[in-house]
């Protein structure tokens, strides 16, 4: 049904309608006339369905007592639709549902009054019947809407409330599309015509209770208060109907009133129905307590002041009654305490003293009351809320009660209420208007088809042109063109929309300046600080925070805790983490290379300088192996071979350049005259270089470059000239001519491996002798090659008898002389003495590095200990001293020089050797093998301390450490290991790694730390303080082999820095800057080692000492065995044994007789045996006894001799004997 | 007098730990009372560190009204920040940890 939207503009017509057929009275009934037939009907009608509902009513005590099974509560639509039968008295139905509606009592009551008036009701009165039913059947019809929501809601959340949609039912203002509905229904008797309309207003049809209880009974609990409200309607219609005639006109009277009444005219637009809700709510309000009224206040006291209290309070009467209202005035709480005290009980505030005591304020107020509503003059507040609602009273006390009841009760009070009459305004007569009558029988078309038909195919086909139905057209044409066509309903709809407004304000203009605001620092002042520093209160507050500061500060310090563990990892090559900080790498310092002379060689050996530290020496090869160098060997005999010094301070140029026959395959400088150098060659000749005045130039040179960066490379800045003329002298590299080349002959037979200069402290005699060195000078050197030989050199001319002491001033004094090396010329130099090395098994040892031990007296400095010994042998020799200085030929010994034969520098006469099979030698020429030195053993003494084969492969660097002179890195084979030395094992060894270890040095700035140059172009460095088991790191250096390292001395950088210097394979020098880490030694660093290398040393000393003494235990088995094979003596040993053996075989023999008896004993009473004889068994237990006894001994014997005959004759026995009978006997 | 001693002698133990920049009391209205920083930083701190100390305790009352705030570390970059708020006062301490 449309009429929900349509009839929202109509309202308001409609209610003027009625305020005008109410003001004018009988003028609404001209208008009424034309309908009247029809309200006539109607009422006809309403009264016949009032009889129908008295019917109902009548029907009642059929219903439950409880009323609530009669009452029909208003059913949802769908209910309404499925239910035609309704239709036949719609008219009743009509009346019914607005008696059901939200007030249908009125309804009822109406209905009952028109019954018992009849024809008393005037026009007037009817319209109000009819009037009321409309807008209440409006109501009902929302009700219903909201109640059958609610059923929806009941349904789906299985439990309604009442109260909960009774506030939905608020008067609506739709009742003309209500009514029109409801008076559509009404007009029309067609039967037809109501049923269609019959959706359209569910509210109606769900109505009709009376024909249709048990559909209504679904609903109960939906309707239940629709049910309630009629149950108290038929209750309060019974009571009330003796008072109708009352009740009648004193509602008559009310409504004449109201039209009087021009105040409520507005109300009267509302719908009267609501009216009285309204009012009820209104009268529901005011019985709350209200404001206006001084004695509902709490706390409000009426008081009658005595004029002495007036006075005392200051109170004008005159003034406070001078209005009609209530005036205030405010009292001084004290002043009214002070009252009360002064009087007492006098007082006419006495009696509230108890309240007014805790009056909380200070001011109470006081009014005057001139309507007494108090019942007195005055009034006072004796409570400040009191005060507060006098002062500002609220304007409407909000019903304090909770929904449910207050509706209840609202619905109690509206049950109670007599409705008004109907009063038809001439809406009536619109809903008049809008009935369709039928002004002709329907017509009735029947349109059918054959049931066999029904689901059979449809046949269509093409329609001739011609054919009629293909012509028919179906025009659409105006109603208006049908006359019979009467537009009868138009539905219209107007929409509410909210109002626009377009407004615009212009904000005033004020010009833009800048400004700011300083704010200054709120500071205390010294005084408040010292204060505040002094209080007890700071000193709390210290003494509470202190233990949480300190708490974190410690923490702090102990544990980083935000420390970033894999700060100084970075990935690398996918998932292999490694250390990437600077700190922690080997950093490219610099690179020394010449393109001309090394590049694309192999760097054989490379040292340093003993006396200039920035100068490296470099000695290149072929990097080729043996057998190619022999095919290329004529190529490289065309070669120049050069030994190149650097400085490390000039990368660009070799300082010096010596000239060499061969390929040198080890350098050596002498340490006390720096400007003679050795070398050995591929060919296995020993060459000697005297650098003369270039060494003297170079070292001017530094130590020039040191002064200026001394004083100051900024104010002695080198002018152009001297820059051109210091490239000039740096480009002309001086090339040293060979000095001196040993004897084909007399060379190594193969490549000498390693050089090495004699301490400037000793020297060796022809027949091996070492004896104290006069002179202080490294005269002699000594070389090993792979020939098995060690070779001693001595540069000094051999001497013929009478000529040397000329030489030995022309070396020590005139040392640039010229030609001065003309006897090591001109293959005239012969090596000085020569060892043949023999390994234990007398097999020559292939030396590939050696390393003279340097050990002295204990506690003093090689330095200081060189001139000591020349001291002290110059005071052995003080009579002979020129001489002595000048004969340092030792060849044959003066018994004075016998005398200086170092005894205590037993260590003198051994040197390290690795060999090329992987043994380490240390290696005496002069002890024998109980450690004295007897200098008679002449040239045949050699002799190895040790000889120890632990690499697996050729030993190829041996380096001392420099804090610990005993400890020797020795490299070989792939694995490194530490030795002592005297120690024929290694203190520490390492295992294998992916990397091929070639050579190895010990770090000069910490104990524990050595760097390693693998073959494959990377260092390792070790820290034997971090882990012992593996490098620390491996940086990969160059893509060739690394062949030799070692740590320049680059003190004059003066920084702190650490220096590593590395040759490889491809003829280059690379300087590197060592981490920062391995600068410094650790704290306790030297402890830590010491304590290692002694346990190590110890456990080693200790393993081997088991091992020697198992061997020994062995040994000694084995001979006390052989011993004991060949000595034993059968009178000792075998007389026990034999007479061991005779107790037992005596043993034995018992107990093969005792068992012979018992089998003997069990065969003869065999045939008996099942049966089991008394006899026998008396028999058997004797044996068991015996037996068990004879086992019992048996036993004991055998824990004593153990011995294996027993068991075995046992078994034998057990074997022969008959083997049921003897399990019998023993096991039973 | 005593008390002073007994605070002097607490901020010089505070002091000597490892890496202490330095320390400020402030009171509850920001103010610094006692710095062994330059003004101008002891005021920025306590103006920054009041703000800070506001929110936070405001934080832990909301999260708990019985809890109550203790201390606040805050870890920067270059140092540490140590705050221990008490009732009147509070005491900020700045400290770099990783000095050695």
């Amino acid at each position: 049904m449309s009429s929900n939207e349509t009839s929202s503009d109509k309202p308001e017509e409609d209610k003027q309608k009625k305020t005008d057929s109410s003001s004018e009275g009988a003028g609404s009934k001209p208008v009424d006339t034309p309908a009247g037939d029809d309200v006539g009907e109607e009422e006809e009608e309403m009264s016949e369905g009032m009889e129908g509902e008295e019917m109902d009513e009548e029907e009642d005590p059929n219903i439950p007592p409880s009323g609530l099974q009669s009452s029909d509560p208003p059913a949802p639509p769908r209910m309404s639709q499925e239910v035609p039968m309704c239709r036949r008295r719609r008219r009743k139905i009509k009346v019914k549902s607005i008696a059901l509606g939200s007030y249908d009592e009125g309804g009822e009551e109406e209905d009952d009054e028109e019954e018992g008036e009849g024809e008393d009701e005037d026009e007037e009165e009817t319209l109000e019947l009819v009037a009321a039913p409309e807008i209440i059947a409006e109501e009902v019809y929302e009700a219903m809407e909201d109640l059958t929501y609610a059923q929806e809601y009941n349904e789906y959340c299985g439990e309604y409330e009442d109260g909960e949609y009774i506030p939905c039912l608020k008067p609506g203002d739709e009742e003309e599309g209500g009514r029109r509905s409801i008076d559509k229904t009404d007009a029309d008797g067609d039967d037809d015509w109501d049923y269609y309309y019959a959706p359209c207003d569910p509210a109606i049809d769900g109505d009709e209770g009376d024909d249709d209880e048990d559909e209504d009974e679904e609903d109960d609990d939906a309707t239940r208060i629709a049910r309630e409200l009629e149950a108290a309607e038929r209750a309060i219609a019974e009571a009330q109907a003796e008072e109708e005639g009352e009740m009648f006109e004193e509602e008559e009277e009310d409504e004449e009133e109201e039209d009087e009444d021009e105040e409520d005219e507005e109300e009267d637009i509302f719908p009267q129905e609501d009216d009285e809700l309204k009012t009820l709510f209104m009268g529901k309000m005011e019985q709350e307590p209200e404001v206006e009224t001084l004695a509902n206040i709490e706390g409000v006291i009426g008081l009658t002041l005595t004029p002495e209290t007036k006075q005392f309070f200051e109170i004008d009467e005159e003034e406070m009654f001078q209005t009609g209202h209530h005036v205030h005035k405010w009292l001084s709480w004290k002043k009214v305490k002070l009252h009360i005290f002064m009087n007492e009980d006098r007082s006419e505030f006495f009696p509230y003293y108890d309240t007014i005591k805790y009056y909380p304020d200070v001011t109470m107020l006081l009014g005057s009351d001139p309507r007494k509503e108090t019942g007195h003059d005055y009034f006072i507040c004796l409570t400040v809320e009191a005060r507060n609602n006098v002062l500002n009273p609220p304007k409407k006390k909000k019903v304090a009660l909770d929904l449910k009841q207050q509706q209840e009760q609202i619905w109690n009070e509206m049950a109670s209420k007599a409705p008004r009459k109907w009063r038809g305004y001439g809406s009536e007569l619109e809903v008049n208007d809008e009935n369709v009558i039928d002004s002709r029988p329907l017509l009735s078309v029947q349109v059918y088809r054959y049931r066999q038909h029904f689901g059979s195919e449809c046949k269509f086909e093409d329609a001739p042109k011609d054919s009629p139905s293909f012509k028919a057209s179906f025009k659409s044409e105006p109603v208006e063109q049908y006359p019979c066509i009467q537009t009868v309903e138009v539905d219209r709809a107007v929409q509410v929309m909210p109002q626009k407004k377009e407004t615009s304000t212009q904000t005033g203009f004020c010009f833009k300046r800048n400004k700011m605001i300083q704010y200054n620092t709120q500071s205390i002042t010294e005084n408040n600080v010292a204060n505040i520093m002094g209080s007890k209160k700071i000193a709390k507050f210290f003494k509470k925070v202190t233990p949480r500061l300190d708490k974190v500060l410690q923490q702090n310090e102990m544990v980083d805790l935000l420390h970033d563990d894999y700060r100084n990892l970075k990935c690398k090559r996918g998932h292999e983490m490694e250390f990437s900080t600077e700190s922690m790498l080997l950093q490219e310092y610099q690179t020394y290379a010449d393109f001309k002379h090394s590049k694309g060689r192999t760097v054989t050996t490379m040292m340093f300088h003993p006396v200039l530290e920035d100068v490296v020496v470099m000695a290149t090869a072929v990097d080729l192996t043996w057998e190619r160098r022999i095919d290329a060997h004529s190529k490289s005999l065309m070669e120049p071979n050069y030994v190149l010094f650097w400085d490390l301070r000039d990368s660009a140029h070799p300082q010096i350049m010596l000239d060499a026959p061969a390929d040198v395959f080890s350098v050596n400088v002498n340490p006390s005259d720096p400007h003679l150098v050795c070398g050995g060659c591929a060919n296995g000749q020993i060459a000697f270089w005297d650098l003369g005045r270039t060494y003297f130039e170079l070292r001017a040179k530094i130590q020039d470059r040191g002064n200026l960066s001394a004083a100051d490379a900024k104010t002695k800045r080198p002018s152009f000239l001297d820059k051109l003329k210091d490239s000039a002298e740096s480009l002309a590299c001086p090339l040293i001519p060979i000095a001196g080349l040993s004897n084909l002959d007399m060379s190594h037979k193969r490549a000498v491996s390693s050089v090495s200069w004699i301490p400037p402290h000793i020297e060796i005699g022809k027949n091996g002798m070492v004896y104290d060195n006069l002179i202080g000078r490294s005269v002699q050197f000594m070389s090993v090659a792979g020939d098995g030989t060690l070779r001693l050199w001595d540069i000094r001319p051999q001497k013929k008898p009478g000529q040397a002491e000329e030489d030995d001033e022309d070396l020590n004094k005139d040392v640039i002389k010229v030609n001065k090396w003309a006897h090591l010329e001109n293959n005239q130099w012969k090596y000085h003495f020569r060892y043949s090395m023999e390994d234990n098994s007398g097999g020559p040892m292939f030396a590939t590095t050696i390393r003279i031990c340097e050990k002295r007296p204990e506690g003093k400095d090689p330095k200081e200990e060189v001139p000591a010994i020349q001291k002290s042998s110059i005071d052995d020799d003080s009579n002979e001293n020129p001489e002595a200085l000048d004969d340092p030929k030792p060849v044959a010994p003066k018994p004075k020089r016998v005398g200086a034969l170092v005894q205590n520098l037993s260590a003198l006469t051994t040197i390290f050797i690795g060999t090329e099979a992987g043994a380490i030698g240390l290696v005496d020429w002069l002890r024998n093998k109980e450690g004295v030195i007897s200098p008679d053993f002449g040239n045949k003494i050699i002799t190895n301390v040790y000889l120890s084969t632990f690499h697996h492969g050729a030993i190829t660097s041996i380096t001392k450490s420099p804090f610990y002179p005993e400890l020797l890195l020795v490299v070989g084979g792939g694995t490194i290991s530490i030795w002592k030395e005297t120690c024929p094992y290694p203190i520490f060894c390492s295992g294998g790694f992916d990397v091929f270890p070639w050579c190895a040095i010990w770090s000069n700035s910490r104990p524990a730390v050595f760097y390693v140059g693998n073959r494959e172009g990377s260092v390792s460095i070790w820290d034997l303080m971090d882990r012992s088991n593996g490098p620390v790191m491996t940086q990969p250096i160059t893509n060739v082999r690394i062949t030799g390292i070692g740590i320049p001395k680059i003190a004059a950088s003066a920084s702190k820095n650490q220096y590593l210097a590395v040759t490889d394979s491809d003829g280059v020098v690379l300087v590197l800057l060592l981490p920062r880490f391995y600068a410094r030694p650790l704290p306790n660093e030297d402890h830590v080692v010491r304590e290692l290398m002694n346990r190590e040393d110890s456990r080693m000393t200790a393993w081997v000492k088991e091992m020697e003494e198992r061997s020994d235990k062995i040994q000694s088995v084995n001979y006390s065995w052989q011993q004991s094979r060949v000595t034993k003596t059968p009178e000792e040993t075998n007389r026990e044994e034999i007479e061991q053996e005779g107790r037992l075989n005596e043993e034995y023999q018992h107990f093969v007789e005792f068992e012979m008896s018992i089998i003997g004993d069990l065969k003869e009473g065999e045939p008996e045996l099942p049966t089991m004889d008394t006899q026998i068994s008396d028999e058997f237990d004797a044996m068991i006894l015996d037996a068990q006894r004879l086992e019992a001994e048996e036993e004991g014997e055998e824990e004593d001799d153990d011995s294996p005959d027993d068991d075995y004759d046992d078994y034998n026995a057990f074997d022969d004997d008959d083997d049921d009978d003897y399990d019998q006997f023993r096991y039973k | 007098m005593l008390q002073s001693n007994e605070v002097e002698e607490a901020i010089k133990r505070i002091l000597s730990h490892k890496g202490v920049v330095g320390l400020v009391v402030i009171n509850h209205e920001g103010i610094p009372i006692k710095s062994t920083m330059e003004n101008a930083l002891s005021v920025q701190y306590a103006a920054q560190v009041t703000q800070l100390l506001d929110k936070s305790r405001s934080m832990i009352k909301e999260l708990d009204s019985n809890n109550d705030l203790t201390f606040i570390r805050l870890r920067t970059k270059k140092h540490e920040v140590l705050v221990c708020p008490e009732k009147d006062y509070a005491m900020i301490v700045i400290q770099n940890p990783t000095e050695s």
